[in-house]
């Protein structure tokens, strides 16, 4: 294991990876941009024909199915953000009046020690100890606890 | 083809395609409103009063990265805090490294849980102790970057109804196109969508790995549950139906260590996607209630996210189906989605990729570096992406994985 000192970005030279890996990445990388470009390209041509059979109203031209897609997917986008903004709008003017609501109190000492069935009178002494070991139960009730590190011998309480 | 087929096969295409637009436009939105004029992480915001903090680290197994993570703490620019570390049972020597620690630096109190009952009562033992009304909680191989209490803290103190506020988790490991790829991810996904739903008002999650909580609103809502796998996902759900709001804060970071194996990613995954749904699946009943209305995008979100890997991973099996045997089998699928729709959505994606990297920039200059990797993105990670929601959700919704949350320590890089 490295454990700490490391730098903040762990990159290839910190991390010392193999060279045949960063050549193996980037080229396999590249390829991939190659790949996906060759094909984007081969989409101009279909694109730039459909425009034409627009343009000439040629009906016997065969629409790519994409585009009928693509012309609800944008309708789509655009109903959706029209609601979005609508909602965004409701919510900014809801954050806006947030701004003036007062900070509520802090949880007294009883309210705290509810929900974990602790006497309200071992909190300062948890709160001043340093290090200590705890009993917890699967639903989060504090069984005992005692200062320090190590096995909490049975009933013991501070 | 069968109209049926057809169209789920046109879903699996619009729902990344328009929802791109839809996280772009919020995105964009979110900086122009909230971000834009913000000081850098590296300054302190002001703030009218600086109360004090708690950060509370939970701790399962983490004596090589413990140190680090309590160091890096101790440096923090805020005048008043405490560190808390919780050593929840480890079966290593993190319970040794901590009592060392605890004499190295005076702000660190340490406690020991007798036996390991995981993250969410570790952090339910630490909000006891605590003697903040704020808490932080970070993860114990996580590091805060020195101003990050000041900018989490800005949220709480603006508005008296925050119940929490999430950072900006920011990948350390970089040395692998897996690693490279989360940071792509964790920009153009998460950071994204998160910005685009605060636009709205509503977040799905708070980051697990670096938030902060007002200890009044978490007593509210009963505090973590640890009946859940994923307890961020859980208290960010119970807070925002409890009416507490939930904030973002992009400039409070916290440097973290990724899976950089594919066995460790997808463990990783499955769990965050077991922890959604054993979340959807508590709260359905409470989103019915006029509390819950405001969070009905968010669960519409949800829901869309889980159909599409569901139609997704069945378009992919009926499609390898189809290719492996003969003409008798013909579902008349050309491929799992339609014709072109791939180059389509990986072209979107991209523009994505570009518009969150580019408002990432204010945070990390040169980050725009990391768009080349992003190719990789929709070939690999969306499979990873609906594989895994699909083995959560099923896990969950048959019940086999109904068991409360563990610690389950993913692998820290190539380097660990």
């Amino acid at each position: 294991m490295k454990p700490t000192g490391r730098p903040l970005l762990l990159t290839n030279a910190t991390e010392h990876v193999p060279a045949w890996m960063r050549l193996r990445d980037s080229v396999l990388t590249l390829l991939l941009w190659f790949g996906c470009g060759y094909m984007w390209l081969q989409l101009f041509p279909e694109i730039e024909r459909w425009f034409e059979a627009r343009g000439r109203e040629d009906l016997s031209f065969e629409l790519p199915a994409i585009v009928g897609i693509v012309q609800q997917g944008m309708l789509l986008v655009a109903g959706l953000l029209v609601f979005y903004l609508s909602w965004a709008l409701r919510t900014w003017r809801q954050t806006e009046a947030d701004l003036l609501r007062p900070a509520p109190e802090a949880l007294a000492p009883g309210e705290e020690v509810r929900a974990y069935g602790l006497p309200a009178a071992d909190l300062p002494a948890l709160r001043a100890a340093s290090s200590f070991t705890i009993e917890t139960g699967p639903d989060g009730q504090i069984g005992r606890w005692q200062e320090g590190r190590g096995q909490i011998p049975p009933l013991a309480r501070p | 083809m069968n109209p049926l087929l057809e169209s789920v096969q046109n879903f699996t295409f619009l729902y990344p395609f328009v929802m791109a637009f839809v996280w772009i436009a919020g995105g964009l939105l979110f900086y122009w409103r909230r971000e834009s004029f913000l000081a850098g992480p590296d300054t302190a915001p002001d703030l009218p009063s600086t109360p004090s903090m708690s950060v509370l680290v939970p701790c399962y197994n983490e004596e090589a990265l413990v140190a680090e993570t309590i160091g890096e703490l101790d440096k923090l620019r805020y005048p008043d805090f405490e560190i808390i570390a919780i050593n929840d049972g480890s079966r290593d020597r993190t319970g040794e490294r901590l009592e060392a620690l605890r004499l190295q630096y005076p702000r660190l109190r340490v406690v020991h849980q007798a036996q390991n009952r995981g993250k969410a009562l570790a952090l339910r033992t630490g909000a006891l102790v605590a003697r903040s009304e704020f808490l932080v909680c970070i993860d114990g191989d996580a590091i805060l970057a020195p101003y990050s209490l000041h900018w989490l803290m800005r949220e709480l103190l603006l508005r008296g109804n925050v119940g929490a506020v999430t950072g900006n988790p920011r990948i350390r490991n970089r040395a692998t196109l897996l690693g490279r790829l989360q940071v792509g991810e964790f920009s153009s996904i998460v950071g994204l969508i998160k910005r685009a739903q605060m636009v709205y008002g509503r977040v799905f999650t708070v980051s697990g790995v670096v938030c902060a909580f007002r200890k009044r609103a978490l007593a509210d809502v009963g505090y973590w549950d640890p009946r859940q796998q994923t307890e961020d996902i859980d208290i960010t759900w119970a807070l925002q139906l409890g009416g507490w709001r939930v904030r973002y804060a992009p400039n409070a970071l916290c440097w973290i260590l990724m899976p950089e194996t594919l066995a460790g990613l997808w463990k990783q995954r499955v769990r965050w996607a077991v922890g959604g749904a054993q979340v959807f699946y508590k709260n359905a009943p409470r989103l019915f209630r006029p509390a819950g209305f405001a969070m009905w995008g968010i669960l519409a979100d949800y829901l869309l996210s889980v159909l599409w890997a569901l139609s997704f991973a069945g378009l992919c099996a009926l499609w390898v189906l189809q290719i492996s045997t003969g003409p008798e089998i013909d579902f008349g699928l050309p491929g799992p989605l339609p014709t072109l729709a791939g180059l389509l959505m990986s072209g979107v994606f991209l523009l994505q990729s570009v518009v969150s990297l580019g408002i990432d920039r204010r945070i990390e200059p040169g980050v725009l570096r990391q768009f080349i990797w992003l190719i990789w993105y929709p070939l690999a990670y969306w499979m990873l992406s609906a594989a895994t929601s699909v083995v959560g959700f099923l896990q969950v919704t048959f019940g086999a994985k109904r068991r409360a949350g563990t610690w389950v320590s993913p692998d820290r890089g190539v380097g660990s």
